[in-house]
């Protein structure tokens, strides 16, 4: 019943794993967006963003993921998000066409095993 | 971190306790586990005059050293997780002086029941108690006078009166000795008559005898009849060559002259313990006391004689006749046959009669034939009995009503044979109008007591004088502080036309009421020429047909603050008795208009503190209206510890509270507002209402042990349209449906708040249905005094049924007028009613601020609609992002912060869904960079996507078809 807006930086390393929990809209999509940036140490090459447990996008999130996109792409550091299937955001990401700038994979398994292996 | 947030966080507090804290009317002062103070508010620093700085950090600085033992013995029960209310004792300043303070403590203990630390809020209490120690003087004083003059009406003898003096003026004076010596004129001593000695080493510190012509302060009172008062031992071997009273340990002493028929018969005397002579009002109470003690005393030496008289001078009526015609008091002989053979010269002039020759021969059917019959009839019981007969009887002499004590005796012969009657009567008109004015003092004492404010006050003192003088009209002003506005706070004998323009006045006018005000002294207003002195009066005096009046101070602090009158409107002469009389009703009135004024000092801190405490504003949350009442019941200090709150917690729910801390005052609001607090955190932690209340049951079980708190609590899912309540000992909440009779929601019903250590708390869930309102309510609302709660439920329901259909705040405004008589209620009462805001017909509005932070609201309440009206789950979801990115257009075009809003309509039917948000502000272009994938998205999502501007704003109209292939 609860639900607990926020980011939470699973990993930290080579890979970067965000993973957005609850609603992206506009109230907090600039502070998550900020968030996420501070977390990605120079070192590493890839940020995951995890979708798996975010009920709710629209286009702050969207734009949170251009804008994110965008940095990293400057920085050399690419960028991946974890959509699962049948996600109901998943029409959301389609609309805007966010493949244009992240890779998307079905799990964190799969993102992770795709970053490392470039 | 700042000090008092350090505190804070020790008590496992939050930011609202600091706002508590610091808005504080009350010192607060906490300490932790080592006795160490963690927070000490700036009311605490204003108080005792130690900054936070210097204090918190270190031990409590204010514990004056001869309480150590008390303190210890307080903080072994705060380490032991007491809670103290109200307890009073001293504490010290910085500067070294001592401040009267009554504490309210809690204390937190951890889960092992490990002492952490004590909270207190403490008030100064010095001006109250100097007040009630005021008051409780004020009505000793009319006890003590009442049990005096008890005493002394059955004191037949002299000697009796003395004892009376002694042992009563010893105890109002608190004196360790009272001694009563009469002068011996032919021993040249005086010698004691009466000894009241209230301890052991007194009594053998007295002498029996002084002699007349000693150096020495009993002879000096004696001689210049005025008292004479020694503050100590040393003052007396100072003054006087003639020692003390032996070898004494008692210091200080007071002398009175006993005064009878004029001549100075003796002195009392008391002695105290400790130096230092009695002040002012228990040297004017001994006076009073001395006063009655002589008149006693006249009487019974006056029967004293007439009984030895009697004795000596059994044979002859001529002796007794010389002795008689010196007495004031009529003396009267009659035969057998009732006729009268002796009389006195005061028997003549009380008849009206030229002398004593006029009486002689007579009977009473001659003499008094309107009350022949009853005099007669006693004077036979006299001679039929032989036993002495006392009664008092009120008599029309000359026109005017006297009151007797009439003592009739027979009279015996030397053998022994009655052979008539003797009477004597005391004239005790006086005294008589004394005691009805005591009496009458007494009860105006005992009504004021009960006043609750100084209005009351004024009106009950105006009421006393008015009744005690017979007196046609009269006033009570109190000159406004720091303003030179002068207000009448009650009067009497004013016309009605002229009420309103009389109630204040400048106190520049000259006024008889200024005048008082400005120098304290009485001012009597005797005959027109008096009153022609003050031009502004005459035209009052003209128009309420005032002759003449009198006027005196009010005093407070030692200085006038107002005044007091009476006025009349038949010619009087207002003597120095009726000055007298005014002035003590004036002292009464000053009395209690000060603990009047510090009475309601108190209660507006309780009240402010209360106010604090409830919520400026109410949440507002998508789909739901919220709207509240608080209405504070009775009087002084009986503010309630009812509230009511209503949380956003951080799924989007709303929790709604109406609870009842048991008490009244400063003591119950603070304990509300710890409980309020406490359940706002319970709630936005664990959400669901039993477990918020298992949460804090155990703080209120431990903390407050026995006393209990009620509440109802329901927490309202709008993404699910669903309530889940539970009622603790609290009365049912009531839920309206639209087209149904309401219902009270018995489920939930749960245990108080604290009544046992681990209650079974029980929930209900309900399923709001469009338009639903749900009404909580506090207990104040449904009882009433001589009637079954049913009755007041039944109220509530029919009230609540009529207002159905009415905005939710007519519903409220309707629920309390026909719920609660004016002025009947004493408790508080708090409503807080939700209405949804879904419509029957299947649509739903929302006027919502143009803040981002109402968006997830929006969502909520939009997919409740939604998943009530059937959409699926991806028609939900879909409506919801191309909505929440129109309202976010919306939000993002609103002119500015302050006032903007925005409307969102939905509608559904069996084909499509439409959701149109309306707002009144500019839009960007949708083609600005990033800006057009809200638009995108809207198109991608819904069929249909319209935008309407004009100038006062923009319409963005979406259209989806319901899609059930698209679920699959």
């Amino acid at each position: 019943m609860t639900e607990r807006d926020g980011v939470e930086i699973v990993e930290a390393e080579d890979v970067v794993v965000a993973r957005l929990i609850g609603a992206v809209d506009l109230a907090n999509a600039k502070l998550l967006e900020d968030e996420v940036s501070g977390a990605v140490p120079n070192a590493a090459h890839t940020v995951v963003l995890d979708l798996g447990e975010t009920t709710y996008l629209d286009s702050a999130g969207i734009r949170l993921v251009f804008g994110l996109a965008e940095r990293l792409k400057r920085r050399g550091q690419g960028l991946r998000l974890v959509v699962p299937e049948h996600a109901p955001i998943e029409r959301v990401l389609e609309l805007a066409n966010v493949a244009e700038v992240a890779a998307l994979d079905r799990t964190l398994d799969v993102a992770l095993a795709q970053a490392r292996s470039r | 971190m700042e000090p008092a947030a350090a505190g804070v966080q020790t008590l496992g507090g939050h930011e609202e306790f600091q706002t508590l804290v610091d808005a504080s009317p009350l010192a607060v002062i906490a300490i932790d586990a080592e006795g160490t103070v963690t927070i000490w508010n700036a009311e605490a620093e204003a108080l005792f005059g130690w900054s936070a700085a210097e204090v918190i950090g270190g031990p409590l600085p204010h514990i004056p050293p001869h309480l150590r033992e008390e303190y210890a013995g307080i903080r072994s029960r705060q380490v032991a997780g007491d809670v103290l209310r109200g307890v009073e004792t001293r504490r010290l300043r910085k500067d070294g002086s001592e401040v009267e303070v009554a504490i309210w403590s809690a204390s937190r203990l951890d889960e092992q029941g490990r002492f952490l630390g004590t909270i207190a809020f403490v008030a100064d209490v010095t001006e109250r108690k100097r007040a009630e120690r005021r008051e409780r003087s004020a009505a000793e004083r009319g006890e003590t006078l009442r049990r005096i003059s008890g005493a002394l009406s059955s004191a037949a003898t002299a000697q009796e009166v003395m004892a009376v003096l002694a042992r009563e003026g010893a105890t109002a004076l608190r004196a360790a000795t009272g001694r009563v010596a009469l002068a011996d004129e032919g021993a040249g001593v005086l010698r004691v008559v009466a000894a009241e000695e209230r301890s052991v080493e007194a009594s053998h510190a007295l002498l029996d005898l002084i002699p007349l012509t000693a150096h020495h302060p009993a002879t000096e009172a004696l001689r210049r009849r005025e008292p004479i008062w020694i503050d100590s031992a040393a003052e007396h071997r100072a003054r006087y060559s003639e020692p003390s009273d032996g070898p004494s340990r008692l210091e200080a002493s007071g002398w009175l002259p006993v005064l009878a028929g004029g001549r100075a018969l003796g002195v009392a005397a008391f002695h105290f313990r400790e130096a230092g002579s009695p002040g002012a009002e228990a040297r004017s109470l001994i006076a009073a006391i001395v006063g009655e003690c002589e008149r006693a005393f006249e009487r019974a030496l006056l029967y004293e004689e007439v009984r030895s008289a009697e004795r000596r001078l059994q044979d002859t009526n001529a002796l007794l006749g010389a002795v008689a015609d010196g007495m004031e008091d009529p003396l009267t002989v009659k035969d057998l046959a009732g006729v009268y053979v002796l009389a006195n010269s005061a028997a003549a002039r009380a008849l009206g009669l030229p002398g004593p020759e006029a009486i002689l021969g007579k009977t009473d059917d001659e003499l008094l034939p309107a009350r022949a019959e009853t005099v007669v009839a006693s004077d036979q019981q006299v001679l039929v009995s032989g036993d002495a007969l006392v009664l008092e009887e009120t008599l029309d002499l000359a026109g005017a009503e006297r009151t007797f004590i009439t003592a009739k005796s027979p009279l015996r012969d030397a053998d022994g044979e009655i052979g008539g009657v003797i009477t004597v009567a005391t004239d005790i008109t006086e005294r008589k109008r004394a005691e009805e004015r005591l009496e009458r003092l007494h009860a105006v004492t005992a009504a004021v007591a009960q006043a609750a404010d100084s209005f009351e006050v004024g009106s009950i003192i105006v009421e006393s004088a008015q009744t005690a003088f017979g007196a046609d009209g009269g006033g009570l002003a109190l000159a406004e502080e720091g303003s030179d506005t002068v207000q009448v706070i009650a009067f009497t004998g004013v016309p009605d036309e002229v009420v309103d323009d009389w109630r204040t006045f400048s106190s520049s006018l000259d006024l008889p009421f200024n005048q008082v005000i400005r120098t304290g002294q009485p001012v009597v207003l005797n005959s027109p020429d008096d009153v022609a002195r003050y031009p502004a009066l005459v035209e009052r005096y003209r128009q309420t047909g005032m002759t003449v009046g009198a006027y005196v101070p009010i005093e407070a602090r030692g200085r006038p603050v107002g005044a007091l009158s009476v006025t009349f409107a038949t010619p009087r002469t207002i003597d120095g008795d009726d000055l007298a009389l005014l002035m003590t009703l004036g002292r009464e009135g000053a009395v209690a208009l000060e603990r009047a004024r510090l009475y309601e000092h108190e209660r507006d801190i309780a009240e402010t503190l209360q106010r604090r405490l409830l919520p400026e504003t109410l949440p507002s949350i998508g789909g739901f209206s919220l709207a509240a009442r608080y209405i504070a019941g009775g009087q002084g200090l009986k503010v309630g510890g009812d509230w009511y709150d209503a949380v956003e917690l951080a799924g989007g729910e709303l929790a709604l509270v109406v609870g009842d801390v048991v008490g009244h005052g400063v003591e119950a609001a603070s304990t509300m507002g710890q409980l309020r607090t406490a359940l706002r955190v319970a709630l936005l932690e664990h959400v669901r209402p039993v477990d918020a209340l298992a949460g804090i049951n155990r703080l209120v079980h431990q903390t407050r042990a026995g006393e209990v708190a009620t509440l109802a609590c329901a927490v309202i899912d709008p993404a699910r349209q669903e309530l889940v309540h539970v009622s603790a000992g609290h009365p049912p909440p009531l839920l309206v449906q639209p087209g149904k009779e309401p219902v009270y929601l018995s489920g939930g019903r749960s245990l108080p708040l604290g009544a046992v250590a681990h209650p079974k708390f029980r929930e209900e869930a309900v399923a709001i249905e469009p338009g639903t309102t749900l009404i909580l309510y506090t207990d104040g609302l449904i009882e009433r005094r001589g009637e079954s709660i049913d009755e007041g439920l039944g109220r509530l329901r029919n009230a609540a049924a009529l207002g159905a259909d009415s905005s939710i705040e007519d519903l409220l405004d309707l629920i309390v007028e026909s719920l609660l008589e004016t002025g009947s209620s004493d408790d508080d009462v708090a409503v807080l009613a939700l209405r949804s805001e879904l419509s029957h017909a299947g649509s739903l509005t929302l006027d919502l601020p143009a803040d981002p932070a109402v968006l997830a609201s929006l969502r909520r309440s939009l997919g409740g609609f939604l998943q009530a009206s059937g959409a699926s789950e991806e028609d939900t979801f879909a409506i919801t992002v191309a909505a929440s990115e129109a309202a976010a257009n919306a939000i993002e075009h609103a002119y500015g912060p302050a006032d903007a809003a925005f409307r969102l309509e939905a509608s559904a039917d069996a084909d499509e869904i439409r959701v149109v948000v309306r707002d009144w502000g500019t839009w960007r272009d949708p083609r600005q960079p990033g800006r057009g994938r809200g638009v995108a998205l809207m198109e991608g999502l819904m069929d249909r996507v319209d935008f309407a501007r004009d100038g006062a704003g923009t319409e963005v109209t979406l259209i989806r078809r319901r899609s059930i292939e698209r679920t699959r």
